[in-house]
């Protein structure tokens, strides 16, 4: 308990609330009763004051007396799930009971605290995993390029030097191959050294936008001579 | 690093040139088809990259850009049996790796003729090209040399 620093720090918690609870019954808000338990309940820090805090057991701490650090309590012991606070009803019935069954409360749950951390988080390391399986159903499925069928299909230009005749096979899966319409040759110039025909295989013949078929690619090309210079 | 390439393409050249020089006629190659070859070599070797960049993002802008690996590579002439010019290769990234070179088959038929490109994972293809699978040719870069 005392190397837990969540547990250390929700323990100074609580005495802080007894101490306080000790401070506004010494100012005369508590009874001569009450005053008296809250006093042996700080000396004797061990000693569970009431009914509710002594059933939780030894890790029970000091109890302060009705007052504002009920609230500070009920919050520290509502942060613990674990336990449940006790009775507001018990509490108030006699001098000291809410804020020390609340103080007690928070004790045994700043105890417990770590061990319930430490049962929600393999859920918490573990959530990576359905985490996962969302984004992979979620992502677009990945390309097939393990190419099964061919095809010829025609090659059209999309330069202003018009329709070329010519012919492409593209290879790819049957499903992809069967979209394909045709393929696009755009013509282009690398830094004065070199001319790049790219071969795009699309799903509809147009000169304005090039819908690419994925997955799908050339394997050759072939040129139809018409007309011999 | 650009200085080292530079000086493997010059030596490329020198080298082919000698070559050229001293069996090349045996060979029925002319000098010119030598340095050509060179120089596509060190051309491809040099601009890779960046055509690789250029032609993907001219695609792009498009929006015709292929999914999955893309890189480029010499056209090898297995006929020939030099470098006569780049193609960039696209598709399952694992096997667009291993890809060394694309090899060129040209054939006739009548008045038709066709090239087909292989994507191959060995550089200097003999006897049947080992095809990259799931790999296919983008685009074909012709070099003016």
């Amino acid at each position: 308990m005392t190397g837990r620093p969540g547990v250390r720090c929700l323990t100074f918690l609580a005495l802080c609330a007894a101490l306080a609870a000790a401070v506004v019954m010494a100012s005369g808000c508590g009874s001569p009763a009450a005053e008296q338990e809250s006093e042996k309940a700080v000396v004797e820090t061990t000693e569970a004051p009431e009914e509710g805090a002594a059933e939780e057991g030894e890790a029970a701490e000091p109890a302060p007396a009705e007052g504002a650090p009920a609230e500070a309590a009920a919050e520290q012991a509502t942060s613990a799930p674990a336990q449940p606070a006790p009775p507001a009803g018990q509490g108030t019935s006699s001098a000291g009971g809410a804020a020390a069954a609340a103080a007690g409360a928070a004790a045994v749950a700043a105890s417990q605290a770590l061990p319930s951390a430490e049962e929600e988080a393999p859920p918490a390391e573990a959530a990576p995993e359905p985490a996962r399986a969302e984004q992979a159903a979620a992502a677009p499925p990945a390309t097939d390029w393990t190419g099964t069928a061919q095809r010829w299909v025609p090659i059209f230009s999309l330069e202003r030097e018009g329709a070329r005749v010519g012919a492409a096979q593209v290879a790819g899966p049957t499903a992809q191959v069967a979209k394909v319409k045709g393929v696009a040759e755009l013509r282009l110039r690398f830094k004065d050294i070199g001319r790049i025909y790219a071969y795009i295989p699309v799903s509809e013949i147009s000169l304005t936008r090039q819908k690419r078929v994925q997955g799908v690619s050339v394997w050759a090309i072939g040129d139809i001579e018409l007309v011999d210079f | 690093m650009k200085l080292t390439r530079m000086k493997i393409g010059i030596a490329a050249v020198v080298g082919l040139a000698l070559l050229a020089m001293s069996g090349g006629a045996v060979l029925g190659l002319g000098l010119k088809d030598i340095v050509k070859v060179g120089g596509i070599a060190y051309l491809v070797d040099r601009y890779d990259s960046e055509i690789d960049t250029f032609v993907s993002s001219a695609l792009g802008e498009r929006e015709a850009a292929a999914q999955g690996a893309t890189k480029v590579v010499p056209i090898i002439s297995l006929g020939g049996g030099g470098y006569i010019g780049a193609a960039q290769v696209v598709g399952n990234p694992e096997q667009v790796q291993r890809v060394k070179v694309v090899v060129q088959v040209e054939g006739k038929f009548g008045s038709f003729g066709a090239k087909v490109l292989i994507p191959t994972t060995t550089s200097t293809p003999s006897g049947t090209p080992d095809r990259a699978k799931g790999v296919g040719v983008s685009a074909v870069v012709e070099f003016q040399i």
